[in-house]
């Protein structure tokens, strides 16, 4: 294959800038979502109608 | 339509839809890259070499696709002030950014086998790299500004000025004399490219497509998220742990 070098740079950024970006919002989505629970110690399952403790 | 912008709905219909979005994203990525190397012919000039369009042609329009999304939620900012608006601006950006250098690189690595220069200050080149920068410039804004409302309309604002860009970037092949090529997909009078490079072509670019919606989405949600974080917070500064849940049920009818 001509340019093989080229070819595989391309895809192989394409594939890393990408894999880079998901990594990143899944990171932060886990930030969240634990940020939420500390600042949320009441237990979530609880309905907004029901009387609290 | 205000019942879907709803962001408690939102999170709700993107917990459903997500999984799919997903699949149906891995699956043309995989039938889009089968076709790449093993369905399409290799170009009589270009050789090989040639393939590096299918990714490179998808995230060129994938990377206005997004700015016109951002445009979108710009002026659902500005005009109706509604949240989920900023929300999807803002995470379109760094999205929008990542194609835009996809862009830039695979060209540049196109380019230096076939025009034997990875750059040139041509119209079509240089307009690119203004939206990239562009895309830049409202992360940092973003990220300057700390009152999220304040930083949503700034930010809106200079979106729609950028837009002045997407037509440059568009028609720059046609009004200046450039190296790049002209359009050869969405023209007037049809595609000028072969049958058997246009469908791996379009099944590359609906993968694109698909890999930002999923993105979108994913981000979009992490916003909506990262706002309650914020409110709850300042409640839990300002007023003490216990009305923390509170803001939290509050947060939950909104």
């Amino acid at each position: 294959m001509e340019h093989a070098g080229f070819i595989l740079a391309s895809f192989g950024l394409t594939f890393l800038v990408v894999a880079g970006v998901l990594a990143s919002i899944v990171i932060d989505h886990r930030a969240l979502k634990r940020e939420l629970a500390r600042l949320s110690p009441v237990d979530t399952r609880v309905s907004p109608d029901q009387p609290r403790s | 339509m205000w019942k879907y912008a709803n962001p408690t709905f939102f999170l709700a219909l993107v917990a459903r839809v997500l999984p799919w979005v997903a699949g149906l994203t891995v699956l043309l990525l995989a039938v889009g890259l089968y076709m790449t190397f093993f369905v399409a012919p290799a170009d009589y000039q270009q050789g090989d070499t040639v393939r590096i369009m299918y990714i490179h042609v998808p995230a060129a329009w994938l990377s206005v696709f997004c700015y016109m999304t951002m445009a979108a939620s710009a002026l659902g900012t500005l005009v109706w002030r509604h949240p989920l608006a900023d929300a999807a601006q803002k995470a379109a950006a760094p999205i929008g950014a990542a194609f835009t250098f996809i862009c830039l690189v695979t060209g540049s690595l196109w380019g230096k086998p076939m025009w034997g220069t990875w750059w040139v200050w041509d119209a079509r080149l240089t307009s690119v790299l203004v939206l990239f920068l562009i895309y830049l410039g409202l992360i940092a804004l973003w990220q300057t500004i700390e009152e999220p409302g304040r930083a949503a309309r700034a930010a809106a604002i200079l979106t729609l000025i950028g837009v002045v860009n997407i037509p440059i970037i568009k028609f720059s092949v046609d009004w200046w004399n450039t190296l790049h090529q002209p359009a050869s997909v969405f023209r007037m009078g049809g595609p000028t490219i072969h049958p058997t490079m246009l469908w791996p072509l379009m099944v590359m670019a609906l993968a694109f497509t698909m890999l930002f919606l999923t993105l979108h989405l994913m981000a979009t949600r992490n916003e909506i998220l990262r706002r309650r974080v914020h409110r709850l917070t300042m409640l839990a500064a300002g007023s003490g742990e216990s009305d923390v849940a509170g803001a939290r049920f509050a947060d939950q009818e909104a």
